[in-house]
């Protein structure tokens, strides 16, 4: 009886496994299933068709893409050769998102996209109020970006 | 654009007119829902973000509340009961006539000597009899408020059942809150994806530290005014205190309106007169304290407007729909006036426009 009441309430106070769909994602492949759920909760899905922009250089910054499926095509004024297409599982915006409050480059998709939205102002109030999950982003954005800098193909992110 | 999609769209304005309508006795009580849900609402946050499932979180503030009521409520209906029963013991006393007894309250009877006074210097006048109408037509009302009472039972009785859904429609809204807003985003063409987070936040940062900032401010006007009257001696100061807390969300009127009613009891109750001037020394001090120190601490840099266009915004309000405009011009305008804002600096850099 005792063992049943105790399975019973494991059932309901355990937490189920869940989103673990955005570990595919270098910045949250290190979150557990608590810190996954609080990133799950802000995150806005957005579908774009072929060709459609996303949005353009010089625009206000309010939001990081991640790529759930489908391409982006990212191309900037300053250097018009250096084309870059992000792929799934993918981030776009990130280093904008350190460096100023512009839009460095124009983003395109090239087929039917699906793309997962962060807010600036949610991405800051998690890292403030959760500093484990904050600490493991931070870790991940720095990874990604000594990536970037040895493979200086990669500029966009 | 094809017929279809007129018809479609038609269509559809049609069920959102229907809809309103429908649902329009109760936007009152989900605005209220609203404003509860963003009071609570950074609680619940913070206890979320320590580890409390989300509607764990709301239980356990709406526990507390709950006990706070509750506890008000056992220290002060007894003595409100009893204000009440001297007041109705004074009312049937069965010796003189009510009209009488009315004139014998102090402050009636002043006012009552007063008029005397001034007919009898100026006998033309003849002010006594309009009072005497007055009074008597003051009493023929209070006869009624029984009647009131009984034959509007129906409406009272679903006020009173609506009040008690708010505190659901409150629990639904802070436990959905992402997936409202989610919801409401995912609304937005891709074009103005950003755009409408943007403006979403700015809205939803104003009304919180707004809604947030007059309730800080009108507890604490509550408790000052409540210790400056205590020390000065007004009788009933809790009530009086928290009736010119609940009253100073009226910028600038408010204290003002919360000084006559000290005033009034102070002449009702029949202590000396100079007592007057000692209690709005003390309001003047408390006035002084909130607007010099606290506000700009607890409220900072919430509302920015030029006190001319808050006094005649609440000016404009009270004329459009009397108290409750008042209370709510003030948040409104300033609300609208920063969305405006908001939505021109981004449709320009958006290059909407």
């Amino acid at each position: 009886m005792a063992n049943c009441l105790q399975v019973w309430f494991k059932k309901i106070f355990q937490r189920k496994e869940v989103h673990t769909e955005l570990q595919k994602y270098p910045l949250f492949k290190n979150l557990n299933s608590k810190e996954l759920q609080f990133v799950y909760n802000c995150i806005h899905s957005r579908e774009f068709k072929a060709g459609e922009t996303i949005f353009e250089e010089g625009f206000p910054l309010e939001v990081i893409y991640f790529i759930e499926s489908g391409e982006v095509e990212l191309s900037s004024s300053k250097e018009p050769d250096a084309k870059l297409i992000v792929k799934d599982n993918e981030v776009f915006g990130l280093i904008d998102f350190f460096s100023g409050q512009k839009r460095r480059m124009t983003a395109k998709a090239i087929s039917d996209t699906t793309l997962l939205a962060i807010t600036e102002s949610d991405f800051k109030e998690l890292i403030n109020r959760l500093p484990s999950l904050g600490t493991k982003i931070l870790w991940s954005c720095c990874q990604l970006m000594a990536k970037t800098i040895q493979d200086k193909s990669q500029v966009y992110y | 654009m094809n017929w279809n999609r007129i018809i479609f769209i038609l269509l559809l304005l049609t069920l959102i007119v229907l809809g309103i309508i429908f649902y329009s006795p109760i936007f009152i009580y989900l605005i209220i829902s609203i404003i509860v849900a963003y009071i609570f609402d950074p609680i619940v946050s913070w206890l979320e973000f320590k580890g409390m499932a989300r509607w764990i979180a709301i239980l356990c503030v709406y526990a507390v509340i709950a006990g706070l009521i509750a506890w008000l409520v056992i220290t002060y209906i007894p003595r409100l009961i009893e204000q009440g029963n001297q007041l109705i013991k004074f009312i049937s006393r069965s010796d003189v006539p009510l009209d009488q007894a009315i004139v014998q309250l102090p402050l009636i009877h002043s006012i009552y000597e007063f008029i005397l006074k001034v007919d009898q210097t100026i006998p033309q006048l003849n002010l006594l009899p309009q009072f005497n109408q007055l009074i008597e037509l003051g009493v023929q009302k209070l006869g009624e408020l029984p009647q009131i009472l009984l034959s509007n039972f129906q409406s009272i009785i679903s006020t009173v059942a609506l009040v008690f859904t708010i505190p659901f429609f409150s629990y639904f809204l802070l436990k959905d809150k992402r997936k409202i807003r989610q919801a409401l985003v995912s609304l937005a063409p891709n074009k103005y994806f950003e755009l409408t987070l943007i403006l979403f936040n700015k809205v939803d940062e104003n009304i919180g530290t707004y809604l947030r900032a007059i309730l800080l401010e009108m507890i604490n006007v509550g408790i000052l005014s409540t210790i400056a009257l205590t020390i000065v001696g007004v009788p009933y100061s809790i009530v009086i205190g928290a009736i010119a807390g609940l009253l100073n969300i009226i910028p600038y009127l408010g204290p003002w309106i919360g000084g006559f009613v000290a005033g009034f009891v102070i002449l009702v109750s029949g202590l000396p007169p100079i007592m007057i001037v000692w209690m709005a020394l003390a309001i003047l001090i408390v006035q002084f304290l909130d607007n010099y120190i606290f506000y700009p601490l607890i409220v900072g840099r919430t509302i920015r407007m030029h006190p001319l266009v808050v006094l005649l915004t609440v000016v404009a309000g009270s004329y459009f729909g009397g108290v409750v405009w008042m209370l709510i011009s003030v948040p409104l305008i300033y609300m609208i006036y920063s969305l405006i804002m908001a939505l021109h600096k981004n449709l320009k850099e958006f290059r909407i426009i």
